[in-house]
This record gives C-alpha cells, structure tokens and sequence, in this order.
C-alpha cells in the first residue's frame, strides 16, 4: 500500500496496534487507523494475528482456574495465614 | 473518593473481622494463580506465590491507603514476589534483540518490506495452542505481566502502570516488545 498523506505509514500503525495505544489516540485518528486497515491486507493480517494471540493467552493463561475452583489451594492457603501467629491472622 | 465496600474490606481485615480473610483469600486465590501461571510459575510454586502474597498483604494492611483497588495491590505484591523467587536481577535490555527483526520489516517509507505470513485468523487447535505455551515462555517475566495484565485481564495502561511501577513509555515498549515476539515466533510455525 502506498503511503498517502495524513495516514499513518504501516510501521507507525503497526506500532500504535502493537503497544496498545489504539483506543488512546484521537477518534480522527483512529478513523484513519481503521481506514488503512480497510485497505491495506498487510496491517490487516497483523491485527488479525495480535487478537488472535490474545485470544489465545486468554485461554492458555486463564482455563485452569474455572477447571480447578482452586478448593484444596484456597484451604491450604487459609490454614497457613491462620497458622502465622497472631499478628497474621 | 473512595468506594465504600472498599473501605469496609480493608477496615474488616486490618481488624481481623470473622471471615475477612476467608473473603480475600475467595476472592483473589483464582485471578492470583492466573496470573501466577502467566509469569511462568508451575501449580506448586504458583501456590507458594499466592499464598506469600496474601501473608504480605495481611502484614502491611495498615499501610495500604486505598488509592488503588485491592486487586491492583496484590498483583503488584505477587509481581514482585515473583522477581524475588525468579532471582531476577538483570534489567528489561534497553534493546531486545527482536527490535531490528522487527524493524526490518519496513522500508525508510514505513512501508513493508517483509509483510506478515500466516493467517489473520486462525482456529484455536491444539497444535496452535502448544505452540502459544511455546512461544509465550521466550518472553521475560515483565513482558508477561504486561501481557497477562493488557490482554488477559483487560487492565488499562494507567493500571498496569500502578501494579508494575512501570511509567507509560515502559509499558508501552514492553506490550510492543512481548506481542512483537509472540507474532514472530508463531510466524515460524504459520511458515
């Protein structure tokens, strides 16, 4: 995709997906964003990609704890603070 | 202006009201272990983790002042606890070595030069979900705090900022740094 005026160059929307600053910019400015990513299937593919590994990292880093209820972990957790003395608990 | 349940928490734990510490330890054991997972830590030392965090919590609870939320204030607890347990003394590097692999890719233009391969999106499969672990373990253990914290827990920058004290531009460098990183390592698999 060319680069044309006022748009942001891939590199600098790539940087603006990448450091979490999109819902941070001026609405302007984000009208563009989403205007170059309608139109350039690179840029596209990138923020395709970084949802999709969020997506991802939300199932990866959170499932264990609806699995697990983590019962036996939050007894044994408890019975060591109660066991601390009595500045603890 | 602080909110009131708040208050009453912290007012109930530093008095050691019945069932206080039953409360916290029910609330934030699940969201803990999460996010001790994110840093890298197996179940055991996981729960180590979490169970030093609440006992350093109850230690310093008449010091804790309210302006931040209870949540915010034991992920930084653990977050340090688990620089500690990790012995991580070394620094973020002020350049990760995938800065010029990324910078690499575009011309003086800001155009691409070596466009992202792969799917824009793709099933959750098993074999994409091994190499997510995969890939997620080449990461620092800041860089998955800032992960977890911006893409898993939904936290804003501001927040991340307050439980990592960690200014803006860090944050901001490290979210680059840890989804840059991610991308190019699937990308190798996508290949």
């Amino acid at each position: 995709m060319m680069k044309m005026p006022f748009m942001s160059s891939c590199k600098e929307l790539t940087d603006t997906l990448a450091e979490g600053e999109l819902e941070s910019v001026y609405w302007h400015k984000r009208l563009l964003i989403r205007m170059h990513l309608a139109m350039c299937v690179h840029c596209n593919r990138f923020a395709g990609q970084l949802a999709l590994i969020a997506k991802a990292l939300r199932e990866h880093w959170k499932p264990r704890a609806r699995v697990h209820g983590y019962d036996a972990v939050k007894r044994r957790i408890l019975s060591h603070l109660k066991g601390q003395g009595p500045n603890r608990c | 202006m602080i909110e009131e349940a708040l208050k009453e928490q912290v007012y109930a734990l530093r008095e050691r009201k019945d069932g206080a510490v039953e409360a916290l330890v029910e609330q934030y054991t699940g969201p803990l272990m999460g996010a001790a997972f994110a840093l890298g830590f197996p179940e055991t030392d996981a729960e180590e983790l979490v169970q030093e965090t609440f006992a350093a919590l109850l230690s310093s609870i008449s010091r804790f002042e309210m302006r931040s939320q209870l949540k915010t204030y034991l992920f930084g607890i653990l977050y340090n606890k688990a620089k500690t347990l990790r012995g991580k003394q070394a620094r973020e590097k002020r350049v990760d070595p995938q800065d010029p692999v990324f910078q690499g890719r575009f011309d003086k233009m800001g155009l691409w030069t070596a466009p992202p391969k792969g799917p824009e999106d793709a099933a959750l499969n098993d074999e994409l979900r091994g190499w997510i672990r995969r890939c997620s373990e080449g990461l620092s253990l800041t860089q998955r705090a800032v992960l977890f914290l911006k893409d898993v827990d939904g936290e804003e920058t501001e927040s991340v900022c307050n439980i990592l004290e960690l200014s803006h531009t860090n944050v901001r460098v490290l979210l680059h740094r840890a989804r840059n990183k991610m991308r190019e390592c699937l990308e190798k698999h996508w290949d």
